[in-house]
């Protein structure tokens, strides 16, 4: 009986093998007791499929509002974003726009201030040590 | 036209629609978006309260489902159900949040029983409420292969797919709940 309960309880969800069918057929109509557990099975999964549980009322219009409050984060995120890469890109102009008013031109040793520095420079500031 | 061939028009039909509702949602189309909401809300909710039960935690990750989604839109490209996407964002949502859960929110099948018998009449009997304690018995891995195959109508293998599991194992504990449940709902079933 177990076995059969087994294959009744797969008949609803696998596809049985012409045997397993035809043995799960014959079992029915010979089964009174196959029979009722079938019909119990059926009941269950009938109260399974008609559940339909639902949030509570102004579900959507939450859902709505936490959404509008990410965007506003995101934009706020955004704004300070490009804020700062705006400012950090002005700052890196000016310093280039000074170097080159100084320097009269913009290159690596002018960028790290070495430019007016010549191997005699270095001599004399290493021969005060 | 044959019935399939209708049928298969009619997804398609559907999938397009999402499709262009997701896109309107792209552009800034806020109402777009209320209208997904609205039009999939009930799905997420059997869902959800399947596996959580009618709780504040369950609308929190309803929300936090829809929410996952606006900022994921970009990568629904319309080839499978919007409810279908939204059904998997909800079942890992709920299958962590009950990771996390401190206690078992399931009583004891005594407790069930107890509840059940403590019902006067039909009228009174809240179906969805015995449902809904019936479905807290299961340990999660069972309740999900329920929620989604009995409750939401996925086939097994869409049911295997979902939670990314090999079809044997949904099988398996689809009929181990399926026992489980008749025991449990034993009562409401033979009146």
């Amino acid at each position: 009986m177990e076995k059969l309960s087994q294959l009744l309880n797969r008949s609803f969800d696998e596809k049985l093998t012409n045997k397993e069918e035809q043995q799960l057929e014959t079992a029915l109509s010979n089964n009174p007791g196959l029979r009722k557990e079938k019909q119990e099975i059926e009941e269950v999964r009938a109260l399974l499929s008609d559940y339909n549980p639902a949030f509570e009322e102004g579900f959507a219009k939450r859902v709505l509002a936490a959404t509008d409050q990410y965007i506003q984060n995101g934009d706020n995120l955004f704004y300070l974003f490009k804020r700062f890469v705006f400012g950090s890109a002005a700052a890196i102009a000016a310093l280039l726009v000074s170097v080159y008013l100084t320097d009269g031109a913009i290159s690596f040793d002018s960028l790290l201030g070495i430019s007016d520095i010549n191997s005699d420079t270095i001599l004399l500031a290493l021969s005060n040590f | 036209m044959s019935n399939n061939a209708n049928d298969r028009k009619i997804v398609k039909e559907v999938y397009r629609k999402d499709f262009e509702l997701v896109k309107k949602v792209l552009q800034g189309d806020q109402f777009a978006f209320g209208v997904l909401v609205r039009q999939y809300q009930l799905q997420v909710a059997k869902t959800v309260i399947g596996m959580l039960g009618k709780t504040q935690e369950a609308e929190d990750v309803g929300q936090e489902v829809f929410i996952r989604f606006y900022r994921s839109m970009k990568q629904y490209n319309g080839d499978s159900a919007l409810g279908t996407y939204l059904t998997r964002i909800a079942i890992n949502l709920s299958l962590n949040a009950l990771k996390k859960q401190k206690n078992k929110q399931a009583g004891d099948l005594t407790t069930v029983e107890y509840q059940l018998s403590s019902e006067n009449t039909a009228a009174q009997h809240d179906t969805k409420e015995v449902v809904q304690k019936a479905l807290q018995q299961l340990e999660p891995e069972f309740r999900s292969v329920v929620v989604l195959r009995m409750i939401e109508g996925y086939s097994t293998k869409e049911t295997a797919e979902l939670l990314k599991l090999p079809l044997g194992t949904v099988l398996s504990r689809l009929s181990r709940a399926q026992t489980k449940l008749k025991e449990i709902l034993k009562k409401e079933i033979t009146h």
